[in-house]
């Protein structure tokens, strides 16, 4: 139900046309009148982006995180790509040492060679796996322990170390597996084998290694490549893969290197930051035609939240942020392009979610709690109108009363300056029209009469109020601590004051002036 | 005119709560979600069916709920023993306490308090207590606490590397069957340690060791016990005859060779085909290959068989009862609240089942033992788990179950013996090859070590 301003002339119209109370007339009117001011307070708010406040915060919130996720993501893989080149350039200087100007494949068929090798390097590993934002390393040789077994071709000997009980990314004495390589090099450094350990890498099923098996380029840097998210054969954790090629001076390729980061690690390591709106979310991902293609990223811890790290989200573009919307959920968020190499060219985006829900819950509850305080305060106004009304109605209303019934002798001060003087001026001439009313003559024998009595003394204006209150005259010796003779004298004193001849004629007197209201002026 | 009034106020009113409350109703269900944190051991590094379970569990109940359950560390009992104390006693760099780890009394009789766990029978009726098997409770109760919830549990078994053992038996003529008694057993790796030895004459002291197992300080606690002897007294070990009547076949396997001495899993020589028979905990089955790599990158498809744990000749029949517990760390009752449901979804009957099979564990109720379990096993494919569940059974009919003793000192012992016992050996061993390796030599070693080891201790 609305009420528009015409339905509310109406309803003031319809008001005046009745006969109605003075005190709801004027609590209409400043009802009116609130309503108008409240309403008046509503839009100016809203033209100064009160009611706006959550979207703004939301915006602001996410701006800054994304400013975070970017800056974190950004220095992360900027880091291992610079740590995998420089993982690369040592791992040649080494190889060189074994190799001279021998290709790697001399390698082949010499187990010991490469356990000495992979003995050597196994600290260099451990040093990027334990000091950097990552958790696992590998070097790829390219040669096989075996060359005679039939799964040679695919086979390269090499060693990966994995860290092993992640818990968080700040960890330092967390224990490492050896997840391909010679186990003895695993046992000379306390190490255990991974639960899916092998001795050598299947390179058919290792991501990017082609690219960089393959690179020509000069510049290492050129060679670097970020893998999509893959799963780890054989386990339940996936993860992303920085291939780097190890080149020899001249030119030629000893193998591939390379850093894990898994999406495990990832979580861990980028936990969901906790802001009003709920938990905000990193995630790292390509964005393929609208898409946000989450399942080929990685997602950071999702906290309070319902994102699955398997589900792609809708990309709708707005003002001050976007909305991602999935299967059963939608967020809202930002994304920006980092500045990261992936084997296929194509661009990688960090990106902060926030629930929707979360977010239009507290636009919602927002509008909610300014609506009932909207009501209260609007109750608030009209009760305040009430009391008012009532207030400024009342004494008005008893002047008129006492008006109506006579009584304006007995009738309060009302604090109204105009209606005491109405009420003294009606007073006033009803007092003149009272006088006005008695006869000239009786008017005068009144008057004659006053004034004889003025020479009464105070004796015998106590004998006359004793008659006047009805007491005999034998009553008055004792009332008056007098002998009945004296009283007689004092009689016969009044009478002659007076005028009267008898105590018949003095009581008629005194009962017309009781009657005309001047009976004080005997006494 | 209070007509004209009453319809004024009830316009206003409408007006200002239209306006307020738009947009409310629609996002009322998308209530952000409890997570809750969790360390687990169940798959480590490996497929691990317990992760698949709680995505099970958060596309389910926990979305009609509103929790969700975040796994934020798969390692082994090891490991997360020694992240827990880091954790609670907040050393430098250490991770924060999840909601719910797996751990043994052990790791809580450590923390430096174990208050700081909340005690299950808080959550759980005495009812559904009393669905529990009473031992598996009494397992984790510590000081009266049921802080430690039983969700599988496990015990130690024999596992053969059939294919290789086939190899040694057509050799020697020593069946498998040998390896039944703890005598039996340390005899054939004795011989092993020498028949490998043997196989490549150019190439001395090369020999290789038949068997690895993952606690030798069970070993010695179930053996003696199993001689009717008591492994402990007051809160040390013992060292009575018993003791040493375990001792005599054991250390000569380990000075001959024949018991591998290197740190690790048991799963870790067998892969490598570096050891070809383990004892080891039930739930190793998931870390088992069926792939064993030679260091010649030859690789070799095996059949895995799985026997009842060894036992002495005149002992009787007791094995160690394993399978930590879920720890539930206290916080807010909601997220408490949240924990336990998901911890009475996981110990409801059909789940348990689906989860303890599919790790190599065993159910922890009633109800799912006798209900569940037969189908569950009859449904197995994977011969690996068809052996397993064949050997649990009869372990199950035919043997005691020995639960570790709970007291302070417990686990320092357990971790001193464990690892000063392999470095004795291991020197022991190196001494004896400078000897002329007769048996009285072997004799002299084994009682030397004796002394040496129990002073140590």
């Amino acid at each position: 139900m609305k009420i528009t301003p015409v339905e509310l002339i109406k309803l003031t119209k319809k008001a005046k046309n009745h006969s109605i109370k003075m005190q709801n007339r004027l609590l209409l009117y400043w009802a009116v009148m609130t309503f108008v001011i409240f309403a008046a307070i509503l839009v100016v708010m809203s033209f100064a982006g009160v009611f706006s406040n959550s979207e703004e915060k939301a915006s602001h919130l996410l701006e800054l995180q994304q400013q975070n996720t970017y800056a974190e993501l950004s220095e992360q893989f900027t880091l291992l790509t610079a740590k995998g080149i420089s993982l690369s350039e040592r791992t040649s200087e080494i190889l060189e040492g074994f190799l001279f100007t021998e290709s790697a494949s001399m390698l082949s068929d010499n187990p010991e060679m490469l356990e000495v090798i992979e003995t050597i390097l196994y600290g260099d590993l451990d040093a990027v796996i334990h000091s950097n934002p990552c958790n696992g390393a590998y070097i790829i040789f390219d040669a096989t322990i075996n060359t005679k077994i039939p799964e040679a071709e695919k086979s390269r000997a090499g060693i990966y170390l994995r860290l092993a009980n992640i818990s968080g990314k700040n960890e330092i004495s967390t224990d490492v597996t050896l997840f391909r390589g010679i186990p003895a090099v695993a046992r000379k450094n306390g190490a255990e084998l991974h639960n899916r350990w092998k001795l050598e890498f299947d390179i058919s099923a290792m991501p990017g290694y082609d690219s960089a098996a393959n690179f020509a380029g000069t510049r290492l840097a050129d060679g670097c490549f970020w893998t999509e998210n893959t799963t780890l054969p054989e386990t339940w954790e996936s993860m992303v893969l920085l291939n780097t090629p190890i080149v020899a001076k001249d030119g030629s390729i000893y193998g591939v290197c390379g850093i894990e980061v898994s999406e495990f690690y990832f979580r861990l390591s980028h936990p969901a930051v906790e802001s009003e709106f709920g938990s905000m979310v990193t995630v790292l991902a390509p964005i393929e035609k609208d898409e946000l293609m989450v399942s080929k990223g990685m997602v950071g811890s999702s906290g309070g939240t319902y994102l699955r790290d398997n589900e792609n989200l809708i990309i709708r573009e707005g003002e001050k942020f976007n909305t991602y919307i999935g299967r059963d959920s939608a967020f809202i968020g930002t994304h920006q392009k980092l500045d990261i190499a992936l084997e296929d060219g194509s661009a990688i985006y960090a990106v902060t979610l926030l629930p929707a829900g979360n977010y239009l819950r507290e636009e919602a509850t927002n509008r909610l709690i300014w609506g009932i305080s909207a009501i209260v305060l609007f109750v608030a106004m009209i009760f305040v109108s009430f009391f008012l009304a009532k207030k400024f109605v009342r004494p008005i209303a008893q002047s008129l009363s006492a008006i109506q019934e006579n009584k304006m002798e007995d009738a309060e001060n009302s604090g109204i300056s105009e209606i005491d003087s109405l009420l003294s001026f009606i007073e006033k001439n009803r007092a003149s029209g009272n006088e006005n009313s008695l006869p000239s003559d009786i008017e005068e024998l009144f008057t004659e009469f006053a004034k004889r009595a003025e020479s009464l003394t105070p004796t015998e204006r106590s004998i006359i109020k004793y008659y006047s209150d009805g007491k005999e005259v034998s009553e008055i010796p004792e009332l008056c601590f007098i002998s009945i003779n004296t009283v007689r004298k004092h009689n016969a004193n009044i009478y002659k004051k007076l005028g009267v001849g008898s105590k018949e004629e003095l009581m008629l007197y005194v009962e017309l002036f009781r009657r005309c209201g001047r009976f004080d002026e005997l006494l | 005119m209070k007509n004209i009034l009453k319809k004024f106020f009830a316009a206003a009113v409408i007006l200002i709560l239209c306006l307020s409350v738009a947009g409310c109703a629609s996002y009322e269900e998308e209530k952000q979600p409890v997570t809750i944190s969790i360390w687990h051991v169940y798959g480590a590094q490996t497929d691990s069916p317990l992760n698949d379970l709680i995505s099970e569990f958060n596309e389910t109940v926990g979305a009609e709920t509103g929790l969700r359950v975040e796994v934020t560390m798969v390692s082994n009992n090891k490991n997360i023993h020694k992240d827990i104390l880091a954790a609670s006693n907040f050393d430098p760099g250490a991770p924060v306490l999840p909601d719910i780890f797996v751990a043994y009394p052990s790791t809580v009789m450590a923390m430096p308090d174990e208050n700081i766990l909340v005690d299950f029978r808080d959550y759980f009726s005495e009812e559904e207590i009393g669905e529990f098997i009473p031992s598996f409770v009494e397992d984790g109760t510590v000081n009266e606490r049921l802080v430690c919830l039983p969700v599988a549990k496990s015990t130690e078994l024999l596992f053969i590397n059939k294919t290789a053992f086939d190899r040694f038996s057509e050799s020697t003529g020593i069946k498998a069957e040998a390896l039944s008694t703890w005598e039996g057993l340390f005899e054939t790796a004795e011989i092993y340690a020498k028949w490998t030895d043997e196989q490549t004459p150019e190439t001395p002291d090369d020999g290789k060791a038949l068997f690895v197992h993952d606690f030798h300080f069970n070993y010695f606690q179930v053996g003696t016990e199993s001689l009717g002897e008591n492994f402990f007294s007051d809160d040390k070990i013992a060292f009575g005859p018993a003791f040493g009547k375990a001792w005599e076949p054991y250390a000569k396997a380990c000075l001959s060779g024949g018991v591998w001495l290197q740190g690790g899993y048991a799963t870790e020589p067998l892969r490598t085909g570096e050891s070809i028979v383990s004892v080891a905990s039930s739930a190793s089955v998931l870390y088992f290959s069926n792939e064993v790599i030679y260091p010649d990158n030859r690789s070799e498809n095996i059949e895995l068989i799985v026997r009842p744990c060894p036992v002495f000749e005149n002992g009787k029949n007791l094995v160690m009862q394993r399978g930590a517990g879920m720890c539930l760390v206290k916080s807010t009752p909601e997220r408490e609240q949240a924990a336990v449901t998901f911890l009475k979804w996981l110990t409801e009957p059909e789940n348990n089942t689906k989860f303890a099979v599919s790790t190599g564990y065993m159910p922890v109720t009633s109800e799912a033992f006798e209900k569940y379990l037969p189908s569950a096993i009859e449904n197995l494919t994977e011969q690996k788990y068809v052996e397993l569940y064949g050997a649990y059974l009869e372990t199950q009919e035919k043997f005691e179950f020995y639960s570790a003793p709970k007291f302070d000192e417990y686990l320092e012992i357990e971790n001193k013996f464990e690892e000063s016992i392999r470095q004795f050996m291991e020197n022991g061993r190196k001494s004896w090859l400078l000897t002329d390796r007769s048996p009285e030599e072997l004799e002299k070693a084994t009682e030397e070590n004796y002394t040496l080891f129990k002073d140590y201790m």
